[in-house]
């Protein structure tokens, strides 16, 4: 009975050391809720209110692995009078970062928009006049998947109350950096 | 022994999870601060219809030009005056500037992008140009992938811009006006 005793303060140890390890060394989600720790850029100063405006520029993802998710962040500002449909679709890159591949084929089958009303391989969300809304996506190579080292795609965002032939893309760019 | 396997396989099982974990959550996720915002105007464009009467013709060369719809940039240099178009640059960042144009359809006049800058027999050809830009140096408007016309836009910055299409070499199948969509796309450098 007495060894007994000795080795379940033990096993309750082993299991308190991994939950820290797991929950305090590791936190998986960061402070802003990502539940991959990202940082949108929303440290900066505020924009123009009345300019049609997104951010980031740029998203970097790090040690990325086929069969992970990562979500990142897009800031979508409608700076008109009125309420405006914005679509943010995924956007093959005319031209890439030096050092990064374009995208594989399948990059627009991997996205997951987890806000808005999601038409095909897009979402589509409605910007009240000059006000703010965030988009959310997630990237999901499937397992296996053959990745470049370092690949980039983009979001491409386009208000949809623009008229006329010539009209106004904000794109942003992603760029991917494998394990 | 059978609680020492216990003890072995408990720790073996939570060293598995938290590898799981480590390369889950090893991922980052990091982002610039700026801001992108960017326009374009006039939003307007009909072929032959800046000096002309808007009707077009087969096998024609028309300029977004002030000067007139089938006045090519003088050059060797490109003119403000010889440009349609301002983008203005309201970002925080530099941006680089792409422009691909679509298919021109709906109508009797359709046609699509050559992509090469030629027109075809049922394709056109297509260019843009930046005032200040070599003229001869043209960038071909693909619909998608064009090459990038200008790299570095920093904020604040203007710059007039414009863009010529050569409709297809084949006749009209009637008179319904056919349109495209021309996107001019800001990134950030």
């Amino acid at each position: 009975m007495k060894k007994k005793k000795v080795w379940i303060p033990a096993i309750i140890a082993v299991i308190a050391v991994a939950l820290v390890f797991i929950f305090v060394i590791n936190p998986s989600e960061g402070s802003d809720g990502n539940p991959n720790g990202s940082n949108p850029g929303n440290n900066h100063d505020p924009p123009p209110i009345e300019s049609n405006w997104i951010r980031p520029g740029k998203t970097f993802i790090g040690n990325y692995t086929a069969g992970a998710s990562v979500s990142f962040e897009i800031e979508i500002h409608n700076g008109g009078d009125n309420t405006a449909e914005f679509s943010v679709a995924y956007r093959f890159p005319d031209g890439v970062t030096e050092g990064y591949s374009k995208p594989p084929s399948g990059v627009p089958n991997w996205l997951y928009f987890r806000s808005g009303d999601v038409r095909g391989r897009r979402v589509i969300v409605p910007v009240e006049s000059h006000g703010t809304c965030i988009v959310q996506i997630t990237l999901r190579a499937p397992e296996g998947s053959e990745l470049p080292n370092k690949w980039e795609f983009w979001i491409g965002v386009i208000d949809k109350s623009q008229t006329g032939m010539v009209i106004t893309e904000l794109a942003t760019r992603v760029l991917v950096t494998m394990q | 022994m059978k609680r020492i396997a216990l003890v072995i396989a408990l720790v073996a099982t939570l060293l598995m999870a938290t590898t799981n974990l480590v390369s889950a959550t090893d991922i980052t996720v990091t982002a610039t601060p700026g801001y992108i915002s960017f326009s374009s105007a006039p939003t307007d464009w009909t072929l032959n219809d800046i000096t002309g009467d808007g009707y077009i013709n087969v096998d024609t060369i028309y300029y977004a030009n002030p000067l007139g719809d089938t006045t090519a940039p003088v050059g060797p240099a490109v003119a403000d005056g010889e440009c349609q178009f301002t983008w203005t640059n309201d970002s925080t960042v530099d941006i680089e500037v792409y422009v691909d144009c679509g298919s021109f359809t709906g109508g009797d006049a359709d046609m699509t992008n050559s992509g090469t800058g030629s027109n075809g027999a049922t394709s056109y050809g297509a260019y843009s140009w930046y005032s200040g830009m070599t003229y001869a140096s043209k960038v071909v408007v693909a619909s998608s992938g064009s090459a990038v016309l200008y790299t570095t836009v920093t904020p604040g910055e203007d710059k007039k811009w414009g863009a010529e299409i050569e409709t297809r070499e084949d006749a009209w199948t009637g008179g319904d006006a056919s349109t495209a969509t021309m996107t001019i796309t800001a990134i950030e450098a």
